[in-house]
């Protein structure tokens, strides 16, 4: 019988404990992704709720639009969130969202009135996982440090998850008892992933 | 079976099963995964499509309703692919889409004169895998009247994304189990587990409360 060699045997041990801690740090976010999905999958939509509305007076440039307006609006009203819009003003008036995972700030500015509206919406948990889902996403790209650090999050799962689907196979390939069952496993897989693909795509 | 015996037989199901179905969703995880990270980088890779405009002559029997019309073009066409029949707003007209992963066809169709434009649209491969990663065939954000499935393929590829999240909330529900079971390594387990649930829980709770 062949015995493992010491190199091979701390590689083993090293792949299972990285294997063990790391999956468990990504429990939550493989749970926010894969619940998401779920909902996401059957359509099912959150029934956003008015938390509360205030008018707020506000001192404006003459003038100033666009970003630089919807910064200093901003700064005035103390929030801060991922920006959707860019302050472009018509009759005076500019309206912008400011979100966070659950919740969103629809802010509208009159500039001769020079007050700013802020009305809070929540959409609640489901809300949040799913605005968690879709940063940063195809069509946008993150404007606020927190859904930046999200989004390299979001990268980090994605690298973590590849490392453990492939220590995942070194681990099991250790198992001789589990070989040929796990090969029986993979194959089965992957021809129902090939069934599902070619219409997909192909027929 | 005795009260000792369960955990034990319990324990090794729940390891094998963990195993069985990481190896069975192998091919799915990965590209979920990658697609994710391309959706998440669109200027890596560019969004580029191709265009292809036509027309064509259609004659469409009475009393159908818009799906199906729509459903009749889309084999007369000879196309294949989930129907996205937004709300009609252009009177005498009819507007939809026939999409997959790798191909939208447009089609608008003048009711009275029964030609039709068609276009078809295809997109590059990083565009086809985000394709793939998002099609469940009734998007919220299609804005659909009806928000059914009219593809058989889109059914089965919804329900595969199903048995993928699934399975996946079994394989992180039993590694929890697993790492629990390891007497001498669970200050790690807790540690590496809580500092994923509180950085995730910050996300999905505290930024809405400090708003």
């Amino acid at each position: 019988m062949k015995s493992k060699s010491p190199s091979s045997r701390t590689l083993a041990r090293w792949v299972r404990e990285l294997h063990l801690y790391i999956g468990l740090f990504l429990s939550p976010f493989i749970l926010v992704y894969a619940v998401s999905t779920l909902f996401l999958n059957h359509s099912v939509r959150t029934t956003p709720t008015d938390r509360g509305r205030e008018v707020v007076p506000i001192t404006v440039e003459d003038g100033l639009e666009g970003m630089p307006l919807v910064h200093s609006v901003l700064q005035q009203l103390e929030i801060s969130g991922e920006i959707l819009g860019r302050g472009m003003v018509r009759n005076d008036k500019t309206t912008f969202r400011v979100a966070r995972p659950g919740t969103v700030k629809i802010v509208s500015v009159d500039l001769k009135k020079k007050e700013a509206e802020v009305v809070e919406r929540s959409s609640g948990l489901l809300g949040a996982i799913v605005f968690l889902h879709f940063n940063p996403g195809l069509h946008k790209q993150p404007n606020w440090a927190v859904t930046k650090f999200w989004g390299w999050l979001a990268d980090s799962v994605v690298y973590l998850t590849l490392f453990l689907t492939v220590s995942g196979i070194y681990l099991w390939w250790l198992l001789k008892a589990e070989r040929k069952t796990g090969l029986i496993i993979i194959g089965a897989g992957g021809l129902s992933f090939i069934l599902l693909i070619v219409p997909l795509i192909f027929i | 079976m005795n009260k000792r015996e369960f955990p034990r037989t319990f324990g090794k199901w729940n390891r094998k099963i963990h195993i069985y179905l990481g190896l069975y969703f192998l091919l799915f995880l990965w590209l979920f995964s990658i697609s994710g990270l391309v959706m998440n980088h669109p200027k890596w890779f560019g969004y580029k499509v191709d265009r292809s405009p036509r027309e064509a002559q259609i004659t469409l029997p009475q009393g159908l309703t818009d799906m199906e019309a729509a459903k009749h073009i889309r084999e007369n066409l000879g196309l294949k692919g989930e129907i996205l029949l937004r709300r009609q707003n252009r009177k005498g007209q009819l507007i939809f889409m026939v999409m997959r992963p790798n191909k939208r066809v447009n089609v608008n169709l003048n009711r009275e004169s029964g030609l039709a434009k068609i276009t078809e649209v295809t997109p590059k491969s990083n565009v086809v895998l985000g394709d793939i990663h998002t099609f469940t065939g009734v998007r919220a954000m299609w804005n659909e009247p009806a928000q059914e499935r009219d593809w058989i393929v889109t059914r089965l590829w919804s329900l595969s994304m199903d048995a993928v999240c699934i399975g996946l909330l079994y394989i992180v529900l039993s590694s929890i189990y697993m790492g629990f079971q390891l007497r001498e390594k669970r200050k790690y387990v807790i540690a590496s587990l809580g500092t994923g649930c509180a950085l995730c829980a910050w996300f999905v709770w505290g930024l809405a409360m400090t708003a």
